[in-house]
């Protein structure tokens, strides 16, 4: 549509609306979504990089639509289940009909530690971020990497909670868990108190069986 | 900090405030609080007596809208655990988890239900298999057909964990 004597044409508009939109989005994404928009945005085209670029708020929105349908599906079952199949709402309605469920996603290796850098935690969590080693061992085989096969391949309590040396102490001089009642004032002291109280378990479980065993009240 | 975390954490301190008989619970890492360990002691009784079975609970983001998943870290021999570990049982179930709708909508998962009731609930069922729903179907048919025989492999598991 040609324009007459220096009126703003219609597409003039159109293209300082456009201009202006880009430019706004530009200034207030943050990096890291405008690099993703600007790739699912570029015809879907591979990038180098190893995820492929996806419209997080458009997921976002089809995990909201999903998860209304299906209040029962974690919400990262249900991401995992659309980044699968292409963010079809289709597919996924259609997959959780006919198999009455979805998968949850697999964990990260670590789940421990990745989400413990990925939640802040309030007051002076970094001095407590010290892990001992006997948590290490209880951390349990969640990931498909770290399970070995479904025999055998627990490790006793005993070992587990490095309680070897406590097994030949007295249980009446032994130092038990007393806390019984009182609200534990810190973090810490939480930790310490549920602490003794799974050793003082282990240890007397150890014990009563033992003296089972013993006294032939155990047979196998 | 979310709903989640918030009430876990009261939990938490109920637990080790209230310390309820035979059973134990916590973050296995205080920086992760979706991950609990536990222990539950075995019911009196049965071939599970005298021993503590340690097991895991993970929790989703949005608890206590959904339950926890759990699963024992150690041998089991029980006819509503599956060889894995993971505990096959009503109150873990979310209302819309059970295509077959056999279960009663009460005696699913709920938000008013809690961890500790949750160890409660698999506590009486190491004492009570649920034969409807069998997870072990080598167990379920030990336990219906020779319970002496299961009652032999449950407390060779039993000695396993403590290392005796």
């Amino acid at each position: 549509m040609p324009s007459s004597d220096g009126s703003i044409s219609i597409p003039q508009v159109a293209a300082c609306v456009i201009i202006g939109y880009i430019v706004l989005r530009w200034i207030f994404k943050s990096p890291e979504t405008e690099s993703s928009t600007r790739s699912a945005s570029s015809t879907g085209t591979a990038t180098p990089a190893s995820r492929r670029p996806v419209d997080r708020r458009r997921l976002a929105q089809q995990v909201e639509v999903v998860k209304g349908m299906f209040p029962q599906f974690s919400e990262a079952a249900i991401e995992a289940e659309l980044m699968r199949n292409g963010m079809s709402i289709e597919v996924t309605t259609d997959r959780i009909l006919s198999t009455g469920f979805l998968p949850e996603p697999p964990r990260p290796a670590q789940p421990a530690s990745t989400s413990a850098s990925q939640t802040p935690t309030p007051g002076g969590a970094a001095a407590q971020r010290r892990r001992t080693p006997n948590t290490q061992a209880t951390t349990p085989a969640t990931g498909s990497s770290s399970s070995p096969k479904i025999t055998s391949q627990y490790p006793d309590l005993i070992t587990r909670y490095n309680l070897h040396h406590r097994l030949n102490e007295d249980p009446e001089t032994a130092p038990t868990y007393t806390g019984k009642g009182k609200a534990p004032a810190s973090k810490v002291d939480l930790q310490s108190a549920h602490k003794a109280k799974r050793d003082a378990m282990v240890l007397e479980a150890r014990r009563t069986v033992e003296a089972m065993i013993k006294e032939g009240k155990h047979p196998i | 900090m979310s709903v989640a975390h918030k009430r876990l954490l009261k939990e938490y301190k109920e637990l080790v405030r209230e310390s309820p008989e035979g059973i134990c619970a916590g973050p296995i890492d205080e920086d992760n609080v979706l991950e609990w360990e536990c222990l539950i002691r075995g019911p009196e009784g049965t071939p599970f007596e005298g021993g503590v079975f340690p097991a895991t609970l993970s929790f989703p983001k949005d608890y206590p809208l959904n339950p926890p998943k759990m699963k024992f870290t150690c041998e089991m021999f029980h006819p509503n655990i599956y060889k894995d570990g993971t505990v096959c049982i009503s109150i873990l179930h979310a209302p819309g988890d059970d295509p077959n709708q056999y279960e009663d909508a009460s005696e699913r998962w709920s938000p008013i239900q809690s961890v500790e009731k949750i160890l409660i609930s698999v506590m009486s069922m190491l004492a009570e298999p649920n034969d409807e729903s069998g997870a072990n179907i080598d167990a379920s048919k030990i336990w219906r057909e020779n319970r002496k025989e299961y009652e032999r492999r449950v407390r060779i598991c039993t000695r396993k964990i403590l290392g005796l």
